[in-house]
C-alpha cells in the first residue's frame, strides 16, 4: 500500500515540472558561466592533485586582493603571473559560487519547493479522498513523504551533475568524489528540511497559507540554532571572531543570513555550541571554540550520522503530528 | 432495514481560531440516525455545518463532544472505511490521469486485488455510463462527466454506504435526471445513501428521509412522505378586501392576505378546517373565486424552518406553525 501511495505521489510531484526546471535552469546557467570562463582562460581545473579542504584553506589564507590584481594588470610586469593569478581567482570564484549554489540555493529551493509541494499535495480536500479509504494514516504519511523526497532528490542529483560538468569541464571525473560527498550531505539536509516542513505544515500552514510552511521552517531553524550561539556571543564565551561563512554566528544578523545555508547539520552544530558553552562556563573546555563552531563542524566525519539522526527524529515527530492531523 | 448504519449522538464540533481568539461552534450537539437501505438527505444553508458533519462521519475531523458509530464502529478506521464510498463536493481527482487509471488507483487503495480491480472498474464505468471515455484523461472532461467520474470512484469498492457531498452541483437538467436514476438504482440495490445537499429538488425526488441543519442544530428530521400531510390552500378573492384586518379575524393565525392580486393563503390540516375558514370568509362577505390545494414542497418546508428556526433550533417536524409564502 505504501508503494502505491509512493508511486502516485512521485507521479503527482513530477507534475510540478516548473520547480525542477527552476533548479535545472540555475545549474544550466552555472554550466554556461563556467564554460565561458574556461574558454576565456583556456584552462580547466585539475582537482585530482588537491583536496577540497586544502583548496579552501589555501583560499582563506591567501586571498588575492583586487589591488594586487590591478597592479599586475596595469603594469604588465609579469603576464604569466597575472594569468596564473587570474586563473586562481577564477577557481576561487568558481568554488565559492559553486558552494553558494550548492548550499544556499539548494537549501532555499528545497524549503520553497517542499513547502509548495506540501501545500499542493496536502490540501485538505485531496487528503480527504485518501483518508476516506481503508488506509492507515502512517502508511499515507510514509508514502507521501518519501514520494516527495524522491522527486526532490532527483532534481538535486540532476543539478549536481550539471554543476559538476560545468565547473570542471573535461576533468569532471576528478570531482566525482567531492561531488558525491556534497550530494550525500545535501540529501541528508533535504530529508530534514522536508521532515520539518511536514511538521510545520499543519500548524503554521493555517496561519500563513502558502508561505506558512516555508516561513515557519526558516523561523524554526533560526530559533533553534542561531539564538543560543548569539547568546553565547553576548556573554563573551567566544574569544575569536567567527568566519563569515561559519554555520553559527554570534551576530544575529549574519546568523539570519546563514540560516538559509544549511538546515539539519545546524542542529548538530547547535548541540555542539551548547556543549561548548557549558564546558566554557565550567572552565573545562580544552578545545578552541572556533574550531568546533566554524565550517569544520560541517566537514566533521560524523556529521552525516548526526544529519541522518536528527532527520530521522524530525521524521518521527512529523509522523506523529500528521497521525493526529484533521483535514 | 432497521440496522443503524450511521448513529451520531450529541455531536459537537468547535473550531478555534486561536490567533483571533475566536470560537466557531460548527455543530451544537446533533443527533443523527440513518438506517440500512435509506436514502437520507442532509439539508442546510452554506455554513450550516453539513460538511463538518460529513468530515466527522469520515473521521477526517474529531468531535469535541458526543460520539459517532458507522456500522457499529468508530469512524476513520480502515475497517469502517472499507464499507464507505465518498464523493466529495468538488472534483478532487488527479486531472492528469485517464479515467480507468484513476479508478484503478482508488480501487487499489481500497484494497482490491488486481483481478477484482478490472471487474470493479468496468462495473463502475457501466454504472455511471462513462465506459466509452475510459481512455480519456480527466482534464478533458466536462463538469457533469467529472461528477460522474467522482461518483464512480466512490462506487469502485462496492461500498455499503455512500456519502455524497453535493452530488448534483453543476449538473445540467439531463445530468440531474441521470443522477436521480442512478441513485434510484443504487437504492434498489440495497445501498444506503447519505446525500449532503442544498439542491432541494434533487433531495425531494430521491430521498426517503431528510434532516435540516441550521447553525449547527437540527431543526427537522422526518420522512419525505410527511410532506404530503402538510398542505395549504390558496383562496383567490374576486375583489380586494376593504379591511384586510377584519377579513383575517376568526381565521387560523397562520392565514396571510395578499392584496394584489387578492389572495388568501390558509394552512388547514383537515377539510373541516377549510370549510370553517370559508364560512368565516363568507360571513365577512368575501367573494371567493377559486380554492386551490397546494402540497408543501421541500423548498417551502426548508425556507419555513430556516426562517422560523433561526436562533431557536428547537423545532421538530410537528412544528408547522406558519404557512409558506405565496409564490
Amino acid at each position: 500500500m505504501i508503494y502505491k501511495i509512493f508511486k502516485q505521489t512521485v507521479r503527482e510531484a513530477l507534475r510540478f515540472r516548473y520547480l525542477g526546471v527552476l533548479l535545472i535552469s540555475l545549474a544550466v546557467a552555472w554550466f554556461v558561466f563556467c564554460i565561458t570562463m574556461t574558454i576565456f582562460f583556456n584552462r580547466t581545473l585539475d582537482i585530482k592533485e588537491l583536496r577540497l579542504w586544502d583548496l579552501r584553506q589555501h583560499w582563506l589564507n591567501d586571498p588575492i586582493s583586487q589591488g594586487e590584481y590591478y597592479y599586475s594588470f596595469i603594469n604588465q610586469l609579469n603576464p604569466e603571473e597575472h594569468r596564473e593569478k587570474s586563473w586562481r581567482r577564477y577557481i576561487s570564484l568558481s568554488f565559492r559560487s559553486s558552494r553558494f549554489l550548492f548550499l544556499t540555493t539548494t537549501c532555499l529551493l528545497a524549503a520553497v519547493i517542499s513547502s509548495m509541494m506540501l501545500n499542493l499535495l496536502f490540501r485538505r480536500e485531496e487528503l480527504s479522498l485518501y483518508l476516506a479509504r481503508p488506509l492507515d494514516r502512517l502508511q499515507l504519511f510514509t508514502g507521501r513523504f518519501f514520494g516527495i523526497y524522491a522527486v526532490l532528490l532527483f532534481f538535486l542529483f540532476i543539478s549536481h551533475l550539471l554543476t559538476l560538468a560545468g565547473a570542471l569541464g573535461p576533468q569532471w571525473r576528478s570531482g566525482l568524489e567531492i561531488s558525491a560527498l556534497a550530494f550525500r550531505l545535501e540529501a541528508g539536509i533535504l530529508l530534514g528540511a522536508v521532515a520539518l516542513s511536514f511538521c510545520l505544515a499543519p500548524t503554521v500552514g493555517a496561519l500563513m497559507r502558502g508561505a506558512g510552511t516555508f516561513v515557519g521552517t526558516v523561523f524554526f531553524m533560526f530559533a533553534a540554532t542561531q539564538l543560543p550561539t548569539a547568546m553565547g556571543g553576548w556573554h563573551n564565551l567566544f574569544p575569536y571572531p567567527m568566519p563569515p561563512n561559519a554555520p553559527l554566528q554570534t551576530s544575529l544578523l549574519v546568523g539570519a543570513r546563514n540560516v538559509f545555508l544549511l538546515f539539519v547539520p545546524r542542529l548538530f552544530a547547535s548541540y555542539q555550541a551548547f556543549v561548548e558553552i557549558l564546558d566554557n562556563v565550567r572552565g573545562e573546555s580544552a578545545l578552541p571554540l572556533p574550531a568546533l563552531l566554524t565550517i569544520n563542524v560541517q566537514d566533521w566525519a560524523g556529521n552525516w550520522w548526526w544529519t541522518v539522526g536528527t532527520s530521522a527524529a524530525l521524521f518521527a515527530l512529523a509522523a506523529v503530528i500528521w497521525h493526529r492531523k484533521e483535514v | 432495514m432497521d440496522e443503524l448504519v450511521i448513529e451520531a449522538r450529541s455531536l459537537r464540533k468547535v473550531y478555534r481560531i486561536w490567533h483571533r481568539r475566536e470560537r466557531i461552534e460548527a455543530l451544537r450537539g446533533i443527533d443523527l440516525t440513518v438506517r440500512r437501505g435509506e436514502v437520507f438527505g442532509f439539508l442546510g444553508l452554506n455554513g450550516a455545518g453539513k460538511t463538518t458533519t460529513v468530515k466527522l462521519l469520515l473521521g477526517l475531523l474529531r468531535p469535541d463532544g458526543g460520539h459517532i458509530r458507522l456500522f457499529g464502529n468508530p469512524p476513520g478506521r480502515p475497517k469502517t472505511n472499507r464499507l464507505i464510498g465518498y464523493m466529495p463536493e468538488r472534483s478532487l481527482l488527479p486531472s492528469y490521469l485517464r479515467l480507468d487509471e484513476m479508478l484503478e488507483l482508488f480501487g487499489g487503495l481500497s484494497g482490491l486485488s488486481r483481478h477484482d480491480l478490472r471487474t470493479a472498474v468496468n462495473q463502475a464505468l457501466e454504472t455511471v455510463n462513462l465506459a466509452s471515455v475510459r481512455r480519456r484523461t480527466l482534464d478533458t472532461f466536462s463538469k457533469g462527466m467529472l461528477q460522474r467520474a467522482s461518483l464512480a470512484q466512490a462506487l469502485i469498492a462496492d461500498p455499503q454506504l455512500l456519502i455524497l457531498d453535493e452530488p448534483a452541483i453543476g449538473l445540467d437538467p439531463l445530468g440531474r435526471k441521470e443522477l436521480r436514476e442512478l441513485i434510484h438504482r443504487l437504492h434498489q440495490a440495497g445501498k444506503t445513501l447519505f446525500i449532503n445537499s442544498h439542491e432541494l429538488e434533487v433531495v425531494e425526488q430521491v430521498c426517503n428521509r431528510f434532516a435540516i441543519l441550521h447553525k449547527g442544530q437540527i431543526l427537522a428530521e422526518q420522512p419525505m412522505t410527511a410532506l404530503l400531510d402538510d398542505r395549504y390552500y390558496i383562496i383567490a378573492l374576486a375583489k380586494p378586501a376593504d379591511d384586510p384586518t377584519a377579513l383575517l379575524t376568526g381565521l387560523p393565525q397562520t392565514a396571510r392576505y395578499q392584496p394584489e392580486p387578492p389572495i388568501l393563503t390558509i394552512e388547514c390540516r383537515t377539510v373541516a378546517d377549510l370549510n370553517d375558514a370559508i364560512d368565516a370568509l363568507r360571513q365577512r362577505c368575501a367573494l371567493i373565486s377559486t380554492v386551490n390545494p397546494v402540497t408543501m414542497t421541500l423548498e417551502d418546508l426548508f425556507i419555513r424552518f430556516i426562517k422560523d428556526g433561526a436562533g431557536e433550533g428547537q423545532l421538530r417536524s410537528q412544528a408547522m406553525a406558519a404557512p409558506a409564502t405565496v409564490h
